[in-house]
């Protein structure tokens, strides 16, 4: 039968006839979840984010006192030692408040896989009052059940302490970090005073990527803005006590109860865990019940992925090992004795949670049409019903999800700037910025979780331990080597050199730049990167390519 | 603004001076904004004899976050010599006596154990400063320029997927076009002062 336009003017006409059905159910689909978050948004927001200041003097009225591990796990790739020193410097800032209270009871153990590092920080915080031990993880170790990758690591810090390494007379909690994670001193004070005052065991609290943040590309920093729905999802869990949606990082755990259960969770076939996060909740869930599991509420900040490209590839290491922990339910020999309608609910939400991750590229890229189509006909006052009016209320389900959506970039884009070091201008700024791109984010975020997914379907489920490099020059380093598990790592001295090499380069080039002009001094302040004479980027990527090459 | 403490030049009393310098990775949060910074407060130090200064054993402090206004090298009356700093490449010119030492603060030797009640005794005080960025010759228009696009960008896509999904809602309900589209912003702005009632009371001030 030929093909002719006018039938397939039909079938476009169809096509678009049907059009809003698919939008409804894709919509409703995402709908429920943000329902949920916004929820626990207007429901728990005090106990999600509790503002009370503790003070030196109310913890020292509390007649006990827990001690606390400040654990870094970390690979020893290149940047971590700059970000690990950072984050050592900002428990100082608190310790030097007291440091016979803080000191005795903050205590800060780096695991890395990087033996350098073990010298460096030992003997350039010897003469503090805080106490920095770090343990390097032998390259030939390995646990009984051959677990890979951090959870190794981990594990081999949990072995450490049941010989008694760095044991501590009383009730000891162990706060989980990543390499570049800072607790601000005044959340540390609130997270020492609830401790002090719970008798949960695990406990989690909010995340904001408020470091280094406009270091960040912009996309980045957008993509940013979804991260609180995560910790609302976390904060949800950790309230009903079923241990769906954990994150990694954050931990906050009873070292008791983690010296009795460990992290040698095993590998999946041969492949690392990357949800070590959750599996180590699901054991605990199903060791201990309900009741260990809590919320701190004090929050922990991080930095955004510089570049889209890390942006992407920590999306799509995330839906991995959600992927990861879906099987593991339907693996796990102790998981499967669990009642019929935890393990639907355990399986089933990490489900959901993959299925609207997924479905948010075509829903986006379907609703932005869709929407812009609405917009022109509002503009031009010619907008009628696109559906009959028996189904109306369907229009107004539309606006709601659209509502919470964009809401939900607003809210993520608030929490993130609150926390930077940002003037009250470039807060706004960043806000509008986020909210501008919104659309785009919601697009290039689901690529990640559509593309993690096709690859795990088509069986490539190799997943590695490459954290997300923390410095610019890291990300650099990163992204031209080719070999992701062969990362460079310098050495400290041959790193610093290199260091001042490119500074005097840049100060040089700079100087020569700014007595150019006849003697006219720079125009614009070199503050302000898009006022930076062309010089500077001339001999910025002359430098980039020298250290490329 | 507020100098990162990472780049301040310190003197930690009878130990081991040092300039704590940008690390390599802390060029990333400087490279947009803040790398120049401490290039234009060290432009004056001489760092022709990189390795010795790079290999000095040193002993970095951050300090508590504190706001300095000016850019000040001084130096702690009676604790260290200027012979100190011309060793290290510091000019004499840039290093004056500054601040005498508070009552109570005492001078303790570096290779004394670390003790966390000896601490509060030890005083530190900046030496250099970086040069905080000229808060002059910013183009006028540059505010503007940078505002006005995101202005834009944000209205359109507020219109897109705030204003458009519940004007077309209200069809149904109201026959006109300025009925529907102020109840549409009445909605709007209500559902918008609660988030941001929320909000304001979870974040610190």
């Amino acid at each position: 039968m030929p093909v002719t336009s006018s039938s397939l003017l039909t079938l476009l006409e169809r096509a678009i006839g049907y059009l809003p059905g698919i939008l409804g159910v894709l919509v409703s689909l995402i709908g429920l979840r943000l329902l949920a978050y916004f929820y626990d948004f207007f429901r728990h927001w005090e106990h999600y984010r509790g503002l009370p200041t503790q003070t030196t003097g109310d913890l020292m009225r509390l007649p006990t006192l827990p001690y606390l591990k400040i654990q870094i796990t970390t690979r020893g790739t290149t940047g971590s030692t700059v970000v690990i020193r950072r984050v050592i410097r900002s428990i100082l800032d608190l310790v030097y408040d007291a440091p016979s209270l803080y000191g005795l009871l903050l205590s800060v153990e780096i695991v890395t896989e990087n033996a350098q590092q073990k010298t460096l920080f030992e003997q350039e915080f010897a003469h503090t009052p805080l106490d920095v031990q770090v343990f390097v993880v032998p390259p030939d170790y390995q646990t009984a059940r051959k677990t890979l990758c951090k959870a190794r690591a981990m594990h081999h810090m949990v072995e450490q302490r049941r010989q008694g390494r760095n044991s501590k007379p009383g009730r000891t909690f162990i706060l989980h970090c990543d390499e570049e994670s800072i607790m601000p001193p005044r959340e540390l004070k609130k997270l020492l005073y609830y401790l002090a005052t719970t008798k949960e065991q695990i406990l989690m609290g909010p995340l904001y990527s408020s470091l280094q943040y406009r270091s960040a590309s912009t996309l980045c920093r957008v993509l940013e803005a979804h991260r609180p729905l995560h910790s609302f999802e976390c904060h949800r869990a950790m309230l009903s006590g079923l241990p769906s949606q954990v994150y990694g990082t954050h931990f906050v755990i009873d070292e008791e109860l983690e010296n009795a259960l460990g992290w040698d969770i095993g590998n999946f076939d041969g492949k690392p865990i990357l949800a070590e996060g959750f599996l180590f909740g699901l054991i605990a869930y199903l060791r201990y019940g309900r009741t260990v599991f809590g919320w701190h509420g004090c929050s922990l900040l991080e930095q955004p992925a510089f570049t889209y490209r890390s942006a992407f590839e920590q999306r799509y290491r995330q839906t991995q090992s959600l992927l990861q922990s879906i099987a593991l339910i339907r693996m796990l020999p102790d998981a499967r004795k669990l009642p019929l309608k935890t393990r639907a609910l355990l399986i089933w939400s990490a489900c959901y949670q993959l299925l609207t991750d997924t479905l948010s590229l075509p829903a986006s890229m379907l609703a932005f049409g869709y929407t812009l189509y609405q917009s022109y006909l509002l503009l031009n006052n010619r907008l009628v019903l696109p559906l009959p009016l028996s189904l109306s209320p369907l229009l107004l389900w539309f606006a709601v999800v659209s509502i919470l959506w964009l809401n939900t970039f607003f809210i993520g884009a608030w929490y993130n700037v609150s926390y930077a070091e940002l003037s009250r201008y470039q807060r706004v700024l960043e806000i509008l910025r986020v909210l501008a791109l919104a659309p785009l984010a919601g697009i290039m975020e689901s690529v990640a979780a559509c593309w993690a997914i096709g690859q795990w379907i088509r069986g490539k489920r190799l997943a590695l331990w490459q954290p997300t490099p923390k410095t610019l020059l890291a990300t650099r380093g990163y992204h031209a080597s080719t070999d992701k598990d062969d990362e460079i790592v310098l050495p400290v001295q041959e790193q610093r050199l290199r260091r001042f090499k490119e500074l005097r380069r840049l100060r040089e080039s700079r100087m020569h730049s700014s007595t150019r002009g006849k003697g006219i001094p720079r125009r614009y302040p070199i503050s302000y990167p898009s006022s930076r004479p062309a010089s500077y980027f001339a001999s910025r990527r002359a430098i980039r390519r020298r250290l490329n090459a | 603004m507020q100098p990162d403490t990472e780049q301040t030049l310190i003197i930690y009393h009878n130990m081991h001076t040092a300039i704590t310098l940008p690390e390599p990775g802390d060029e990333g949060e400087q490279g947009n904004h803040r790398l120049s910074a401490p290039l234009a407060s060290l432009s004056s130090i001489n760092t022709s004899d990189e390795d010795t200064l790079n290999m000095t054993p040193y002993k970095p402090f951050s300090l508590p976050s504190r706001r300095v206004t000016e850019m000040t090298p001084c130096l702690a009356q009676g604790s260290l010599s200027l012979y100190t700093f011309s060793s290290l490449g510091v000019a004499s010119s840039l290093v004056k006596p500054h601040h005498l030492l508070p009552d109570g603060a005492s001078i303790r030797p570096a290779e004394q154990p670390a003790a966390g009640q000896l601490l509060p005794e030890q005083a530190f005080y900046p030496l250099l400063v970086p040069a905080l960025p000229t808060e002059v010759a910013q183009p006028a228009h540059a505010g503007v320029l940078t505002l006005l696009p995101l202005l834009l960008g944000t209205a359109f896509v507020l219109l897109l997927y705030l204003v458009t999904p519940v004007v077309v809602s209200l069809l149904p309900f109201l026959p006109t076009f300025w009925s529907r589209l102020l109840i549409s912003l009445e909605l709007l702005i209500l559902v918008e002062w609660l988030i941001c009632r929320v909000l304001y009371k979870t974040t610190k001030r």
